[in-house]
């Protein structure tokens, strides 16, 4: 079992750290790791690129040697642990993901050498996380941020009618939310506003809304309460009796 | 109220041209293509919090996620294709 420290958690191929996560690629997994399809960062957890990749990742996303020259255009860093050992990891600000590329052993002047097998992974595309490993990280990451969503989108409402407000969010530790209440007489206007950045923002913007109130009660708005929106930015309300 | 927003350059260069093309400003520019896009978006808006109401009102979470994921294999290939530079 992986050591998470608290805040962390290991979900499928992933450490859930402070701030982004640590993955190994589906390849990297089962051609360099030897495990099988199937497994979770819990199983290769003993191995000693991945306990490398986890004590120096979780603490900054790069490290001070590039392997280069590579084909695309990302920074794939060292990771050494001992004399033979050495992984490459990538950044991936976009979606906010440490993902360790490729594992093997430094020998120089071996074919099997992990540098030149890097560089040839790169030229034969196997090197950077391909369409699954994303697709698998966005059902991984939806699955936890909904279930997030469903919990503290109310309670973004409830502070925002106890402070009255506008009251900002981050719900499931990465969709950012702006949420007011305006009341008039027997009357009172929920207004949720976000702006979306990334593909799933919508997506998560609809859980949001629906977590509050589901149902088609909910029209576009033109400003928040107290002020217009942001360029980029998205606002919904609903009309509905005065709570309490 | 405004505010600084990263956008790809090729996207930035191109909204750019466009806003002196219509003597507009950038920002303007872009937030009348949000207009338009939550306008072209709101049938399917409704559809989809009808959707996700449904969902809920029969208790299932991990539905509402698989529902969200509906195009998860479309996002991953976009986003393996951006961290390529393609």
């Amino acid at each position: 079992m992986l050591d998470a420290r608290e805040g962390e958690f290991v979900d499928g191929l992933s450490l859930v750290c402070e701030g982004w996560e640590l993955r190994v690629t589906t390849r990297c997994l089962i051609e360099d790791l030897g495990a099988g399809d199937a497994a979770s960062l819990n199983d290769v957890a003993g191995h000693q690129i991945v306990k490398a990749f986890v004590r120096e990742r979780r603490e900054k996303v790069r490290g001070t040697r590039k392997v280069h020259p590579l084909s695309h255009s990302v920074d794939v860093w060292v990771l050494a642990h001992q004399h033979r050992h050495r992984g490459g990891t990538w950044f991936d600000a976009e979606n906010q993901v440490v993902w360790l590329l490729a594992y093997g052993r430094h020998e120089s002047g071996s074919e099997e050498d992990f540098f030149p097998r890097c560089k040839a992974l790169d030229e034969e595309d196997r090197l950077l996380p391909t369409a699954h490993d994303y697709e698998q990280l966005i059902r991984a990451r939806d699955k936890r941020v909904v279930a997030r969503i469903m919990i503290e989108a109310p309670l973004a409402v409830k502070e925002a009618r106890m402070s009255g407000k506008e009251v900002l969010a981050r719900l499931g530790g990465q969709f950012g939310v702006a949420v007011a209440l305006e009341v008039a007489g027997e009357l009172e206007q929920l207004t949720v506003a976000a702006r979306l950045l990334m593909p799933a923002d919508f997506e998560y913007l609809k859980v949001a809304l629906a977590a509050i109130k589901p149902g088609d009660v909910w029209e576009p708005a033109d400003s928040m309460p107290s002020r217009s929106l942001e360029v980029g930015e998205f606002a919904y309300s609903y009309l509905a009796e005065r709570v309490g | 109220m405004t505010s600084a927003m990263r956008i790809p350059a090729d996207v930035h260069s191109e909204v750019s041209r466009l806003a002196a093309v219509q003597s507009v400003k950038p920002g303007d520019l872009l937030a009348k293509a949000w207009a338009e896009f939550l306008e072209r978006h709101r049938n399917e808006m409704a559809a989809d919090l009808e959707q996700m109401a449904e969902i809920i009102r029969n208790g299932a979470t991990e539905d509402l996620a698989e529902y969200v994921s509906r195009n998860a294999a479309e996002r991953g290939a976009q986003a393996a294709k951006r961290a390529r530079g393609v």
